[in-house]
């Protein structure tokens, strides 16, 4: 693990710490959702439409041809096999040594007995997945989220996540292993990096596909979606929660109710 | 000093979603979400009737189960005031609708999943309590949803559905009013969308 990274980004976040704590502890009614860039974050956000259904799920629709859920079912498996130690990185960085070491457990266990990754034998082992990304380590550090951003092929994003995909990007054991060397990082890092883009995409097509049917403005569901699902992120110098982060002010005014006829 | 002041606000806080939660029966409410998950599950998706049939119970459960007046109105937001009556009429008629055949056709991926129940938690709203649950999947990590239920006169209903962070009220109330705030049509255009949808 390249742990010699380890106090450079202690240093970046504790340069962090001391500019803000947006995360306050304090729950207010998730509207009027800051969009700065929304202009350009729609502009990407059609692009990103259309990539997706006339590229992107016509290719995951191939892959789906070609594989049985099984196939399929291995394939994540071993996507996710691979991303364990990264999970191990950032419960380390969260001072999460507990979920750390059942990461790293996992990653044991399902490399051994699950044959390399193929399949997730851990839970039997009460090793149930348990993902988290360099996004929540900064999160949990109190580094703010910054603006809400589209990015081109990938889309929801924030300043803060868009920092935590590039380093978990970068952080890639397929990555690291291979980067040293042009030849076997283009036979290798490259297709493994499309295989694992088109079997994200197979998974989210159905869901996709769902919301976009049923939206009369899609793109404001999915940065509603995104901005509330980010909340779930906790600071750790906030004072603790006294309530779900779900839990905003879910009442109408009295005078105001409906009358039914 | 800080340390201190969290822990006074802290504490203020906790007294207050004490005093507003005091109303509403928790083990009530969760047994009421228990009964309306457990119907479906058993009367709908692993019964052995039509699919017409299934529709007919679906939409039955759902309307029982679900405050579609109350959530209807809370996603309109600030335009539920300046909306005529008929407008807020057609508006909840189709939000229903939709709603009924949106959901009927997502509760058939349920085929095979359960929901593990996971206690309950206070809310601040009056009169509102979450049920916590689980959906264990094929694979990867379960989905955590948990149902806002409401009490009201004794009567039990579920007000919003959360998953993964995510609540359904919300989404469409800030999916609604950028429509609208978007769109000339204005609620009608609205309206008619919606509509098209069903």
């Amino acid at each position: 693990m390249p742990n010699f990274k380890l106090p450079k980004i202690l240093t970046v976040s504790a340069l962090m710490l001391t500019t803000a704590c947006a995360f306050n502890g304090q729950l207010q009614r998730p509207e009027n959702e800051a969009d700065p860039y929304e202009n350009v974050n729609r502009k990407i956000s059609s692009f990103n439409e259309g990539f997706y259904e006339n590229i992107l799920f016509p290719i995951a629709r191939g892959y789906r041809k070609i594989t049985t859920p099984t196939i399929r079912e291995r394939v994540n498996s071993f996507i996710a096999n691979v991303d364990e130690p990264i999970n191990a990185v950032n419960y380390l960085l969260q001072l999460e040594f507990v979920k750390s070491l059942k990461s790293i457990g996992r990653f044991a266990v399902n490399t051994t007995m699950g044959l390399g990754g193929l399949f997730d034998v851990a839970p039997g082992w009460n090793l149930a997945q348990d993902t988290t990304s360099f996004n929540e380590t900064l999160a949990s550090w109190c580094v703010v989220q910054g603006p809400y951003l589209v990015v081109p092929f990938i889309g929801p994003n924030s300043g803060r996540g868009l920092v935590g995909t590039v380093v978990d990007a970068a952080a890639d054991p397929v990555y690291w292993l291979t980067y040293h060397d042009a030849n076997t990082s283009a036979k290798i890092s490259y297709p493994y990096a499309a295989v694992k883009y088109t079997a994200k995409a197979e998974s989210f097509e159905t869901l996709y596909n769902d919301l976009h049917r049923n939206s009369v403005d899609f793109y404001s569901t999915m940065r509603s979606a995104y901005l509330q699902n980010q909340q779930k992120y906790h600071c750790r110098f906030a004072a603790p929660r006294t309530a779900e982060t779900y839990d905003f002010d879910f009442e109408l005014d009295e005078d105001d109710s409906f009358e039914q006829d | 000093m800080k340390n201190f002041l969290y822990a006074l606000c802290a504490a203020v806080m906790l007294t207050f979603a004490q005093t507003a939660k005091a109303e509403v029966d928790a083990a009530k409410a969760e047994a009421f979400v228990k009964d309306v998950t457990a119907q479906g599950i058993k009367d709908i998706i692993n019964a052995n009737i039509s699919q017409a049939e299934k529709d007919a119970r679906f939409a039955k459960l759902f309307n029982n189960a679900l405050d579609l007046d109350f959530i209807g109105q809370f996603v309109l937001g600030r335009n539920w005031r300046t909306a005529t009556p008929a407008q807020r009429k057609e508006f909840i008629s189709v939000y229903r609708q939709l709603n009924v055949s949106t959901w009927s056709k997502r509760f058939d991926e349920f085929k095979g999943k359960e929901f593990v129940f996971k206690g309950t938690s206070p809310s601040n709203s009056k009169g509102q309590v979450f049920v916590n649950t689980v959906v264990p999947m094929d694979q990867g990590e379960p989905a955590k949803v948990a149902w806002r239920v409401r009490e009201k006169n004794g009567t039990y209903k579920v007000v919003d559905i959360v998953i993964e962070n995510v609540s359904l009220a919300i989404t469409a109330r800030n999916e609604y009013t950028a429509f609208i705030k978007n769109n000339p049509g204005g609620l009608d255009a609205l309206i008619a969308n919606l509509k098209s949808k069903i």
